[in-house]
């Protein structure tokens, strides 16, 4: 499973399938402010993601 | 796989302040209807008026643009560049890639101030109690001493809703966060919202149901009245008597 974050730009690999919600509580990251792109398409917290998928963890939260 | 609300297809987010999921054209359908409905709760823009719409190259002034256009406004952007180095030239990049060249002569200035903008700013606000800047958060400023009037069209919409419309419609946008920007106060105020709003969920989906009455319930078993009914019962009654005071004398 490929993750890019963001801010700043960076990409990690874990292994194993998992639910997007899952995959954001292992990062401790919050639902609320993220958006999730699956292979170039936006999807719901509860998709589940295999070992083959590239998965963009986006940040919403903005501005000064 | 979670479906659309309205039309049962395949979901592509879900929005927890509506409790639902919303495919792509829904999603584009509500957001459409939550800025028009600003836009007329407000009277913030009225027929054939021209509207400029102040573009950082970020989601929300890009995504409001971009809406304001599809709802049939006469709409242009003006990008000032604010010199942060190689993060204003790539923002611009982004503001010109969406821009068409027109000239002057508005009615209104639009800009992309979201609903969580609007409620980092009032928190904020409310913690210093600043009488001054709660009065003057408003979604429409009016005209006045030169300037034109100003509009917040997208009070109505998060920016994780702004930030799908620009995905949706593909819309090439800066991502990465101003490098000044680190530390900010505002953005702190919108992370503890963010929180709250989790933490509240977190409470709402674990509830249960009381095991006497039925109702919602945090405890394992009985919800806190049927607690407090268990508890009293166990007691004799206490007699309680009414005194009347006297009355005062003048």
């Amino acid at each position: 499973l490929n993750i890019v974050l963001r801010n700043p730009r960076r990409t990690i690999e874990l292994a194993g399938a998992r639910t997007v919600i899952a995959l954001l509580d292992e990062l401790g990251l919050n639902r609320e402010s993220h958006l999730f792109i699956r292979n170039g398409t936006l999807v719901p917290g509860d998709t589940r993601l295999d070992d083959t998928d590239s998965v963009e963890i986006r940040p919403v939260i903005a501005g000064g | 796989m979670s479906k659309c609300r309205v039309c049962r297809e395949p979901a592509i987010i879900d929005l927890p302040r509506h409790n639902a999921h919303f495919c792509a054209e829904h999603l584009r359908q509500l957001c459409r209807r939550q800025v028009d409905k600003a836009i007329e709760q407000f009277e913030m823009l009225h027929p054939r008026e021209r509207v400029l719409v102040a573009v950082s190259g970020g989601k929300d002034s890009l995504a409001l643009w971009d809406v304001l256009l599809e709802l049939g406004y006469e709409v242009d952007g003006v990008y000032i560049g604010l010199g942060i180095g190689e993060y204003s030239t790539d923002s611009a990049t982004y503001a010109r890639a969406f821009a068409a060249a027109r000239d002057g002569g508005y009615d209104v200035v639009a800009t992309g101030h979201n609903l969580d903008d609007e409620a980092a700013v009032l928190f904020g606000s409310t913690l210093r109690w600043n009488v001054d800047a709660l009065a003057r958060q408003l979604s429409v400023l009016p005209a006045g001493r030169g300037f034109p009037r100003k509009v917040k069209p997208l009070v109505r919409l998060t920016e994780r809703e702004t930030a799908a419309w620009c995905v949706v419609h593909g819309i090439d946008y800066q991502v990465e966060e101003c490098p000044l920007a680190a530390g900010n106060r505002h953005l702190a105020h919108k992370a503890m919202l963010n929180v709250l709003a989790a933490t509240r969920r977190a409470v709402v989906d674990s509830l249960t149901r009381c095991s006497r009455c039925g109702s919602p319930t945090t405890g394992d078993n009985l919800c806190a009245f049927c607690r407090l009914v268990e508890v009293a019962s166990a007691h004799e009654p206490v007699p309680v008597e009414m005194l009347r005071p006297a009355k005062a004398r003048r």
